[in-house]
């Protein structure tokens, strides 16, 4: 009974154990770094109720790792078959290199949108003093991305692997 | 698209002269006033020279007044400007037309006033209304509020909390043999409202036990007449004022259709500010005025015949080495080209010696940004956006900028989009599919079916563009005349590339050795040691090794973004066509491509930017540029019509 359902659904149930985490660790990260920066320009908006469109471009830069875990929580539920039915039945060790390989983005996408909302909401604070930093402020927060991008790059390339061994 | 010769003027003219010149300059568009202190005089021109001042205080102070009384307009009475509106446009003449502007300023004083009366006259309403709210609930007490003693018996009115139960409060003071008694006037949510009434020789037990239960006297007791009385007393005093408030109100709403004048007068004290701020510098004798100054060399001709007509004395000279530092710096582009300076200016201008890089950001800032958006339906969006906003607004100057920025990006995004076979992300295919037809739309690169091209292609691309800055660095040292620097620091790193490129396709190593050192050999070159020479060659090989290395790499971003794009783009699609209704398709399918969009742009936009200024401007840039400043006519809420 237990190893039926392990064989049947084992595999499965790991891979998307490792996608859903890459999707909500990194929504949660985004979550907080915008959150955190959506407080402080809310309180910059106070004081300056014009500089809006450039309060949220600042506070939107965090949200891109969620965008980050989504897509790799969709191109490994994807690859594994769980939208169209062929991932039950998934031997385990394949559902569990799925499932691996979906987390450098979900630690690397938690983490770096957390740190890259405080850059946030310091470069918000820079433009209460500094209208015009703006420029500036972006380009702090978009040093931090990168190491996202890089996470994001090696869930990909390692699914993309995987993928064609089994393909 | 070079950075604009600058020729250093120096003058001299009659003082009396001053207003005119500096009109007619001004007109002319083309001369920037150095500040003097730059290039102090010495010990025995100083004791000549004086500055003297041309009212800049007076005159900011009146342009900061004409600016409130728009803001006060525009926070009365809003003015109704749709999403494209365009500036009106007016003649230069016109600008520096003065004679109505002390009315203006007169007019926006008033505003000022006004809005300072309706302060206070508000101020004023708010504590009558706090008042009539703090008597009200004594209305139905007919006693004057003076009233305070009788022969004898003292009256008191006076508050308890709700929370109080009356009727023991009654019992106790009736247990009491001190003949007093409390008459309820009424009762709120969280307060009685009561008036005791005691023997005056009791007044202290009775004011004990009361105090018991949380008894407060109440302030109303200063007033004189009944409450009733002092209401209807009060909202008169109210209606009068808010009829005062509703007359200012109105006078500064009769002001609105003076809208347009105020702010063609705030341009035109703009103007004024402009040419007594460049005034003040100039340096002044008893009879004349001095000052140096830039001018590109080749507006230089149109100077002849202006100052043909002034009484002056004046000469052009190139800049020496020393002046650099200070020569203003002007991009001079084309139409193309020109919208490129937001970004150059966002970072530093380029120094004097350095040079223009707008033309190398027209070839790659789009080219990036079009391959991480990659969507034919995208770029064709943001190019109509462009193309409407620059159209229907009638932009100048950098809104007009941004407006060809965009239109710009837009082709080189559906240029990508056609090559990745993608049309707002694969809409087509799944519509098709939800119909039942297969349609396969072919694309040259995908990044999700074949990634490693992709991602071997962008690191390819981001190799070129930083060989590219490596040989603007190596022009410019070329043009500058330090052919060894040119050799030693570009020629040596080309060797090692070379190098390697034979040795991979298994030609020889040999030149790769060469260049390895030579790059050894010459990098530490400026120290004055040997041991200094050797290790500041082998550091230098190794932070070559490892910036290039980390420089690369960073354009797998490219890559990734373009994938991130294209996945959220089918995700929606798929979300959609798994309605099977295409009403609710459209639905999923509007709102999920505008919020793909959206953060896609900013995401493209950053991200190629940090490209240039980080990885590309790294290898050859030279910041630092004093941007170019001319005495020339300056608005914000008009647009200054060009005649020539």
């Amino acid at each position: 009974m237990v190893s039926t359902f392990i064989s049947t659904y084992g595999g499965m149930i790991l891979g998307i154990l490792g996608g859903g985490l890459a999707a909500a660790l990194c929504c949660v990260g985004s979550a907080k770094g915008t959150g955190i920066a959506g407080e402080a320009g809310a309180g910059l908006l106070r004081e300056k109720p014009d500089m809006f469109s450039k309060v949220m471009i600042l506070q939107v830069i965090p949200g891109t790792q969620g965008l980050y875990g989504f897509v790799i929580w969709f191109i490994s539920v994807m690859w594994m078959g769980v939208l169209d039915g062929s991932a039950v039945g998934m031997d385990v060790y394949q559902g569990l290199l799925y499932g691996v390989a979906c987390l450098p983005i979900a630690i690397g996408g938690f983490f770096s949108a957390i740190y890259q909302g405080r850059v946030a909401v310091s470069s918000i604070h820079l433009m209460a003093k500094q209208p015009d930093a703006m420029g500036k402020g972006v380009m702090l927060c978009v040093i931090v991305e990168f190491y996202a991008i890089l996470s994001l790059l090696a869930s990909f390339l390692m699914l993309i692997g995987i993928h064609n061994a089994f393909a | 698209m070079a950075i604009e010769k600058m020729k250093r003027l120096k003058l001299v003219a009659v003082k009396s002269e001053r207003e005119s010149l500096l009109k007619e300059l001004m007109l002319l568009g083309c001369v920037q006033i150095s500040e003097p202190e730059l290039h102090s005089p010495d010990a025995e021109e100083a004791e000549i020279f004086t500055k003297e001042t041309a009212g800049l205080s007076e005159f900011r102070a009146d342009y900061e007044r004409l600016l409130s009384g728009i803001e006060l307009l525009n926070k009365y009475v809003p003015e109704k400007t749709g999403l494209f509106s365009p500036k009106p446009e007016v003649s230069r003449q016109s600008v520096l037309d003065e004679s109505s502007l002390k009315e203006y300023i007169e007019l926006a004083k008033s505003l000022d006033d006004a809005d300072d009366k309706i302060k206070r006259l508000a101020v004023e309403e708010s504590r009558i209304k706090g008042l009539i709210e703090t008597l009200e609930p004594w209305v139905s007490l007919e006693v004057p509020l003076e009233l305070s003693e009788t022969k004898t018996c003292v009256l008191m009115p006076g508050v308890v909390p709700s929370t109080v139960d009356l009727k023991t409060l009654k019992a106790e003071l009736a247990a009491d043999e001190s003949e007093s008694q409390i008459f309820e006037v009424s009762s709120d949510r969280d307060i009685h409202y009561l008036l005791l009434v005691a023997m005056k020789e009791n007044q202290a037990k009775v004011l004990e036990i009361v105090r018991r239960f949380g008894f407060a006297p109440s302030s109303v007791s200063n007033m004189k007449g009944t409450a009733k009385e002092n209401i209807s007393d009060l909202k008169k005093k109210l209606s009068a004022l808010e009829t005062d408030r509703k007359a200012l109100t109105s006078q500064i709403e009769a002001a609105a259709s003076s809208r347009y004048e105020l702010k063609l007068s705030a341009d035109r004290m703009l103007t004024k500010a402009g040419q007594a701020e460049n005034a003040e510098r100039l340096l002044c004798t008893e009879s004349t005025i001095n000052f140096e100054g830039w001018i590109p060399a080749r507006e230089e001709k149109k100077l002849y015949p202006v100052l043909s007509r002034f009484n002056c004395a004046w000469e052009t000279s190139e800049p020496t080495e020393e002046d650099i530092e200070y020569v203003p710096v002007k991009l001079q582009n084309n139409a193309v080209t020109q919208p490129f300076s937001i970004l150059t200016e966002m970072y530093s201008l380029p120094a004097y010696n350095g040079i223009d890089p707008n033309p190398f950001l027209f070839t790659f800032f789009p080219m990036f940004f079009g391959i991480m958006l990659a969507d034919l339906g995208y770029g064709l969006l943001l190019f109509l956006g462009g193309f409407m906003y620059k159209k229907k607004a009638k932009l100048k100057g950098s809104q007009a900028n941004v407006a060809v920025l965009l239109m710009i990006c837009g082709i080189a995004t559906a240029i990508f989009g056609a090559l990745s076979g993608s049309f707002f992300g694969d809409a087509i295919p799944q519509v098709a599919k939800m119909y039942g037809a297969e349609i396969e739309i072919p694309s040259l690169i995908n990044p999700l079916a074949d990634p490693m091209t992709v991602l071997i292609g962008a690191l390819i691309l981001g190799f070129i563009q930083l060989i590219v800055g490596t040989a603007l660095n190596g022009y410019m040292l070329i043009r500058d005349g330090q052919w060894m620097d040119a050799v030693f620091d570009v020629g040596s790193l080309w060797l090692l590339f070379l190098g390697l490129a034979l040795g991979v396709m298994g030609a020889t190593w040999y030149v790769a050795y060469a260049g390895v050192a030579m790059i050894v050999l010459t990098q530490g070159r400026s120290s004055p040691t040997i041991g200094g020479k050797i290790g500041g060659g082998l550091f230098s090989l190794y932070s070559i090794a490892s910036g290039w290395f980390g420089d690369v790499l960073s354009y797998c971003r490219l890559m990734a973004l373009m994938l991130a794009g294209a996945v959220i783009a089918q995700v929606f699609n798929t979300l959609g066509t798994m309605t099977g209704n295409i009403v609710a398709f459209l639905l999923l399918f509007i709102v999920g491509h505008l919020l793909n969009l959206g953060l896609n742009i900013i995401g493209s936009f950053v991200h190629s930017l940090r490209l240039q200024y980080l990885e590309f401007f790294g290898k050859f840039y030279r910041e630092g540029g004093k941007p170019y400043q001319p005495l020339t006519i300056k608005t914000n809420y008009v647009n200054i019509i060009k005649e020539d």
